[in-house]
């Protein structure tokens, strides 16, 4: 070796040297080096003030519209394809279980649906605290009450018993809540509805009288799924027949397409069913101006599969931006109409549905009423709107039919015949839950 | 870019003899001599000759000749070195204005614990005062003719390195690990350092999705630039390299100028490619119903069971498109490239430039790319050299859809008809119903060609500099200073035009889409070395340095749709607009610290550590710290050792040592991003939720030991290099699942569990044959590897991912095992037909159950079984080439691999369309009936299928032309040289898809699946070589 020798003191002495030099360089605090701009996202600190409310507000409105009919798998799709208003056109096994009504809690398309609606009530939930503490009394607090109680509904008519309601608190703590039943989400449901007619009291406020109405409505569905026809009846009678509470799609991203459209018209995954396994409703096959479902043309005259027939509800959804009803004042009509039914007085449920009939080119009054008829009326005029599952559930559950009378069945299209499956499992993922239980039953 | 290149080249071209001016003025003398071969007397062309102790030295020449001049006067010691010859040392006195002569006469050696490798630290260290494994891969281990890409390079050709060919589309990536993946939710790819500059080294780096295949950063290199490659395998080498080098190290050093006039090497290459896959036909059976008796085109085997058809006679029918309308052609590959390297004793360069067209074996596959590179050497004082490394490359790439996308030639044949609808045929085919166009494939009524209009495509332009100094400041002290930078303009685009492709409404509408990314990589770091001869025989070597690393990535992206026609720009599109912008950005400061001490020049020990702090660690977590210690002892050079006959040399060792990965950028904060909501009739800002952080994110730390020997035996012909490591990554870094009910984001990273890799590597170099007309040398290299993950933590459910969620990270068990559910079957009447009817449904599809029918043929599990791993466990390689009359040489590398699994879910989908072969012909055996059927009831653990394989991987024949025949040729050339060389020419596998290497996610860490993935491709190359 070419180096010098030298003696252990010396080297002791450079040594020394040579870590005050490195004491010198860890003396410059790297935080300044580390620190590094993030210009592409919010913090939750940089939304902690009154003026971000407006956008806590628009982002639940934004995750409520994901989970209820947005750009991609959502509420709407998913609880039509397990009931009778679409079939699956397309290969995604996943989704082909949904339409055959055998869905595995690994499923991770449902897994997708499951967590956008959790996500659009963490954010109505985020919202509303975030009003409750910086401007109470700010309208826009009752609509995010109103969207948070529409998602427990949700859970309560398409998931099996045994929901859980957990948060993830700002500080990353993970408080997972206990499971629910379907009962049990309706009535938080209510809750929180009457909460919301509580604050809008008597106002005739524009703003209020909307949120009010919108509370109505819910609570009175609630309360229907609650099988108290009457409460519910009494709910919604204050709600005028042209009230709709809608969400707002848009071209403008995938996000904010209107769902329905993009994954048929699109994407081709479903076709608008007639007579689906047996039990289903015609849909296409009428000739009914609520339910127009034309076969598509050109590329869009099958599904992705290449060889289902596609029809569309070109009419309700003609584009990306079609507005979809959340609640209304038809709703609080059929509410009524059930009620009455139900009660015995057939006669003010035909003259309530033919109220609604009335001046719409194409249909007819009613002659009679029966429950078949009633749930059709319900099926028809609420047809896409994430209706059509709780009230087969309803028809088992309330009225005393069995699913092999009410739910499709029979031989599957693509092959197999249909599973029984009334609702939705909890996902598999929910095991990641070590409080879960999963579903206690899977019961209408 | 380009002029970014050439402005530095310039620059260096201006500098590099001003810089060495001073040398010139200073007293002091040179060093001049010959190497050659010792058994032939020939020279000895390329070897290294270095000061020992400096960085100073030379290349010899084509005579073997080299010389070193401006050296500072006093007592010198000279070291030799070549791959293939065993290195040599001499020392001499160099006098003022005097040159000293000093020649060296070398034996050949196969293996040499004397080769030079660079360390973390950046200095240059013999093997044998390293206690770790380092494996080298030199230029003259591949060719040009049988490599295309740096995933080439090191395919094969060193133990403990995988790497695994997704499929056959040009332009596209490898998986490449070293000792296995460390990782569940992190980037597995090793660290990519170019010389001394970090590299970008992405495996999946694109701003679209073709719907698997992706393009990998490590694929930019220029193989014919490469010089040699060293493959620093674990944690127990690469601590010094801090945060990010877990994974291993991969670095390159290319080539460099060498004293003497100007060596041109001028190369053309014309290559072809061909699909050579067998792909099946689709079948339908034709029957009637049973119920109305109408036609009806798919009456399976399982529908006939369950009484719901009946076949017609000579029911079966098939259609094969992409045999019978074949989509193909014959891929193209042509590269001419040309370089120049020279120099004086101060200064030296390497200039090159290759061009590269390459057309697969689709229509919309192509690549283009230009690669430059300017390396320049200066030595302004005898004391300093800087070198300046510029590299730049363009590449223009168009790639074809396939794998999970229904735009894919592969995927729209394999999925397709039983049927060819053509506008001649569809009339007289019932099955084709409307659509004329199809040919057979997937989407009807579309013509299979037309899915080409579809432009994805990307142009790189990457420049990667680096400039080093090393300075001696005095004779024992000395400094290393690095800057580099990666710097990667990344423009992606797509371009779907209206009114060509009727697919669906969107695709008549027409699209664009187009992303510019920067990606820039900086890197600057300084290293002082002390060394001191001490007391009693030994050496002190102390290393203290830093590091800063900056890693940013940014782009902006814009979309928009329905393109006036004519148009192909986002100018044309008038609706569903979007624009995105994505600003990242990681910082990394380190500090190391490393002593070494010899002994006698036999035993080495060595500890060092590094302390690293992260921008992307969480606020909670600290600084986090990587030791690492290594002991070398070349125990033959022992007097009291054995005199063995047959062994030369050996080298025992052993290593410890840490590295980790920092987590990915925002993974340990909580995050808002900003969207857009329609609400009131206008559109308003908003937010939703975005990243779920966790303030307490630390980095994956693994550790490794390893230990082994090395052995030269039998004069240098016989060398054995033998380690066994075992690699623990604690605190590893999982993207848990978070559940649904939080209303959170779907994951959120947390340290958790631990993962081991435990294995050993086996090289054997040898040169059995060594004659006057015929040589034969080679090398096998085996690995065995035994991955697991040890425990997820406590209520923390198995991670299931991969097609049909096949695949799961579970405790106890290899990282992304398969996991199904096992079946049995029986053919209970005889009757030559496995029926599904009246089984009971076990987790999937409900069974049709027919009262008086067929008994229950299937019987699936209601458990998960575990099906194995989708690594492999062993992989063994074998290059061997025979050498006759010097100038014909034969070159032969075969692959062999085996322990690991693939899901075929390319045929598992089929049969999920009714059109493989086993649902509708009876002929197929039992046991194909039964796996296609129990994909139906909830399990496709019948495709989960051996991986093994053994591929005859590269064949060459390079015919040299004899130094006469070239000087007949009266030009100046010196070595005329003709490589004609192959690849993928042979597989032996049990695998019933195409190939067991294919993958359609070759991006992802563990997800492994063969799913409608076009195969490699078998390619020839005809190369030219001239040197003059």
């Amino acid at each position: 070796m070419t180096s010098n020798r030298i003696s252990l003191a010396r080297l002791v002495r450079r040594g020394a040297t040579a870590a005050l030099i490195l004491a010198g360089a860890a003396a410059c605090s790297p935080d300044s080096v580390l620190n590094v701009d993030d210009p592409d996202v919010a913090t939750p600190g940089s939304l902690a003030d009154k003026s971000a409310l407006p956008v806590l507000r628009t982002g639940a409105i934004g995750d409520f519209a994901v989970a209820f009919d947005g750009g991609d798998d959502n509420v709407v799709t998913y609880t039509g394809l397990l009931a009778d208003e679409l079939l699956n056109a397309e290969t995604f096994p996943t989704r082909i279980e949904i339409d055959q009504r055998s869905v595995q809690p690994v499923n991770s398309s449902l897994e997708g649906v499951y967590r956008s609606l959790h996500r659009a009530r963490a954010s109505a939930r985020r919202a509303a605290d975030a009003y409750a503490s910086l401007d109470s009394t700010n309208v826009a607090r009752l609509e995010v009450l109103n969207l948070e109680a529409m998602t427990m509904i949700f859970f309560a008519e398409q998931y099996c018993n045994g929901i859980a309601l957990s948060t993830l608190t700002a500080a990353g703590e993970q408080i997972y809540g206990a499971q629910k039943t379907g009962a049990e989400l309706n009535q938080m449901a209510v809750a929180i509805f009457d909460s919301v007619l509580t604050f809008a009291g008597t106002s005739v406020v524009a703003a209020v009288v909307t949120q009010a109405d919108f509370a109505r409505v819910g609570k009175g569905r609630a309360l229907l799924n609650l099988n108290q026809p009457a409460a519910a009846a009494t709910a919604v009678a204050a709600v005028s027949t042209a009230y709709a509470y809608q969400l707002q799609h848009s071209e403008n991203s995938a996000r904010q397409n209107n769902g329905i459209y993009s994954t048929g018209a699109v994407n081709r995954r479903f076709s608008v069913t007639g007579t689906e396994g047996v039990n289903g409703l015609p849909y296409r096959l009428d000739a009914d101006p609520r339910v127009v479902a034309p076969r598509g043309t050109g590329s869009a005259s099958t599904g992705f599969d290449g060889s289902t027939p596609l029809y569309l509800p070109a009419t309700k959804f003609p584009n990306r931006s079609a507005s979809s009803t959340v609640a209304g004042g038809r709703e609080a009509r059929l509410i009524q109409a059930e009620a009455s039914l139900i009660a015995g007085n057939a006669a003010a449920a035909l003259a309530t549905l033919n109220t609604l009939r009335t001046g719409v080119a194409g249909l007819t009054p009613l002659a009679t009423v029966t429950t078949d008829i009633l749930f059709k009326e319900r099926a028809y005029w609420m047809w896409l709107e994430g209706h059509r599952l709780g009230d087969l559930r309803r028809l088992v559950r309330n009225y005393g039919r069995t699913v092999a009378t009410t739910f499709p069945t029979g031989a599957y299209f693509k092959g197999g015949v249909f599973g029984p499956d009334v609702n939705f499992p909890i996902p598999v993922a929910e095991d990641n839950n070590p409080t879960n239980r999963g579903c206690f039953d899977r019961n209408p | 870019m380009l002029r970014t290149f050439l402005r530095l080249t310039a620059a260096l071209a201006v500098l590099t003899p001003a810089l060495s001016l001073p040398a010139q003025q200073a007293a002091t003398g040179t060093i001049s001599g010959k190497v050659t071969d010792a058994a032939s007397g020939r020279p000895v062309v390329d070897a290294q000759v270095r000061i020992v102790g400096t960085t100073r030295g030379a290349a010899t020449t084509a005579d073997g000749s080299y010389r070193i001049a401006g050296v500072t006067l006093g007592v010198v010691t000279l070291r030799t070195q070549r791959i293939g010859y065993a290195p040599a040392q001499k020392s001499g006195t160099v006098a003022a204005n005097a040159i000293l002569t000093l020649d060296f006469a070398v034996s050949e050696a196969v293996t040499s614990i004397d080769q030079v490798v660079i360390t973390g630290t950046g200095e240059a260290q013999r093997k044998r005062e390293r206690g770790t494994s380092t494996a080298t891969i030199d230029s003259n281990a591949f060719n040009g003719a049988t490599v295309r890409t740096l995933s080439n390079v090191l395919q094969a050709r060193a133990p403990g390195v995988t790497v695994q060919s997704a499929g056959g589309t040009t332009g596209t990536g490898s998986r490449i690990r070293i000792r296995g993946s460390n990782s569940i939710s992190l980037a597995n790819e090793p660290l990519l350092v170019v010389d001394g500059v970090l590299m970008d080294n992405s495996a999946s780096s694109q701003g679209f999705g073709v719907g698997g295949q992706v393009v990998s950063r490590f694929d930019d290199i220029n193989p014919d630039d490469i010089e040699n490659i060293e493959l620093i395998k674990g944690p127990a080498a690469t601590a010094l390299y801090g945060t990010a080098a877990a994974n291993g190290v991969i670095q390159i050093t290319t080539k460099r100028g060498r004293g003497g006039k100007s060596r041109w090497n001028t190369w053309a290459e014309q290559g072809n490619e061909d699909q050579i896959a067998n792909f099946p036909a689709n079948y339908a059976s034709i029957g009637s119903l049973v119920v109305g008796g109408a036609r009806t085109a798919n009456c399976t085997i399982d529908l006939q069971s369950r009484n719901n058809c009946t076949a017609n006679p000579d029911s079966l029918v098939s259609w094969n498109p992409l045999k019978q309308v074949s989509p193909f052609r014959s891929g193209r590959r042509n590269t001419t490239g040309l370089s120049v390297a020279g120099g004086n004793e101060y200064a030296s360069y390497y200039l090159s430039a290759e061009h590269e067209l390459s057309r697969g074996i689709v229509d919309n596959n192509n690549q283009q790319r230009v690669s430059l590179r300017s390396n320049v050497t200066a030595r302004p004082t005898s004391k300093l050299e800087l070198a300046a490394t510029v590299g730049y490359t363009r590449g223009n790439l168009e790639l074809p859809s396939n794998d999970n996308s229904a735009f894919g030639q592969v995927s729209q044949g394999l999925l397709g008809k039983a049927f060819d609808c053509s506008p001649t045929t569809y009339l007289t085919t019932p099955s084709c119903g409307t659509d004329s166009l199809s040919r057979g494939y997937f989407n009807a009524n579309v013509r299979p060609e037309d899915f080409w209009f579809q432009l994805n495509n990307q142009t790189v332009s990457r420049l990667v500099s680096g400039l080093t100094a090393d300075l001696e400041i005095n004779s024992w002290l000395k400094a290393v200073a690095r800057a580099g930078m990666d710097f990667n303009n990344r423009y992606d685009q797509t371009l779907t035009p209206p009114n060509k492709l009727f697919f669906s409404t969107a695709t008549i509408e027409g699209s664009r889409f187009q992303q510019r990314a920067e990606v820039l990589n900086y890197s600057v770091s300084g290293t002082m070395t002390a060394t001191f001869d001490l007391p009693n025989n030994l050496t002190s070597n102390s290393s203290i340095g830093m590091q800063y690393l900056d890693n940013i990535f940014r782009s902006t992206s814009a979309s928009g749709a329905i393109l006036l026609p004519g148009t192909s720009s986002l100018n044309g599109t008038s609706a569903r607009f979007a624009v995105g912008e994505t600003n990242q950005r990681v910082r990394t400061i380190g500090g190391y610290f490393e002593q070494r001490l010899g002994w006698r020049d036999v035993l080495f020990a060595t500890v060092g550590i590094r302390a690293d702090d992260n921008s992307a660690f969480g606020t909670n977590a600290p600084i986090v710290t990587y030791p690492a210690a290594s002991l070398s002892y070349v125990i033959s050079e022992e007097e009291w050792f054995p005199r063995l006959g047959f062994l030369d040399q050996l080298r025992v060792r052993t290593a410890f040592g840490k590295s980790g990965q920092r987590p990915g950028f925002r993974q340990a904060f909580t995050t808002l991003a900003p969207v857009s909501v329609r609400a009131e009739n206008v559109e308003r800002a908003a937010v939703t939720l975005n990243t779920t952080g966790n303030a307490a994110l630390r980095p994956e730390i693994t550790s490794e030991i390893e230990g082994g020997f090395e052995a030269a035996m039998y004069g240098g012909r016989l060398g054995l290099d033998i380690t066994a490591f075992s690699k623990q990554t604690s605190d590893l870094l999982v993207a848990r699942t978070l559940a649904p009910s939080l209303g959170a984001t779907t994951t959120a990273f947390a340290n958790l569990s631990e993962m081991t890799n435990k294995g050993i590597e086996i090289l054997i170099t040898g040169k059995p044959v060594e004659k006057e007309n015929i040589s034969w040398e080679g090398s096998i290299a085996f690995t065995g590897l035994k991955n697991r993950l040890v425990d997820l933590g406590p209520g923390i459910s198995p991670i299931i991912f991969g097609f049909s969620s096949s695949q799961r990270h579970t405790g106890g068990y290899p990282a992304g095992s398969y996991f199904q559910r096992p079946y049995t079957y029986r053919d209970v009447d005889g009757n030559g037909i496995i029926s599904r009817v009246n089984c009971p449904t076990v987790g999937g599809t409900a069974n049709p159950q027919l009262a008086g029918g067929p008994a229950c043929e299937i019987f699936v599990s209601d458990s998960l079984s575990y099906m194995g791993q989708p690594n492999p466990t062993i992989e063994m390689n074998i290059q061997q080439t025979v050498t006759v009359m010097k100038y014909v040489a034969l070159t032969v590398l075969v692959q062999h691999r085996q322990g690991g699994r693939i899901f075929n879910s390319t045929a598992e989908f089929r049969c999920g369309f009714n059109t493989c072969q086993e649902l509708n012909d009876r002929s197929t055996s039992l046991e194909a009936q039964a796996r296609a059927l129990s994909r139906f009831m909830g399990t496709v653990g019948g495709y989960i299928e051996s991986a093994k394989f053994t591929r005859l991987a590269e064949v060459s024949v390079t015919l040299t032309a004899p130094p006469a025949w070239v000087n007949r040729l009266g030009t100046r050339a010196q070595n005329v040289s003709l490589t004609i060389g192959g690849r993928n020419l042979a597989l032996w596998s049990n695998y019933r898809g195409f190939d067991p290497e294919v993958n359609a996610n070759n991006g992802a860490n563990f997800t492994t699946s063969d799913f409608l993935t076009q195969p490699p491709t078998r390619q020839w190359s005809t190369r030219l070589n001239i040197n003059f």
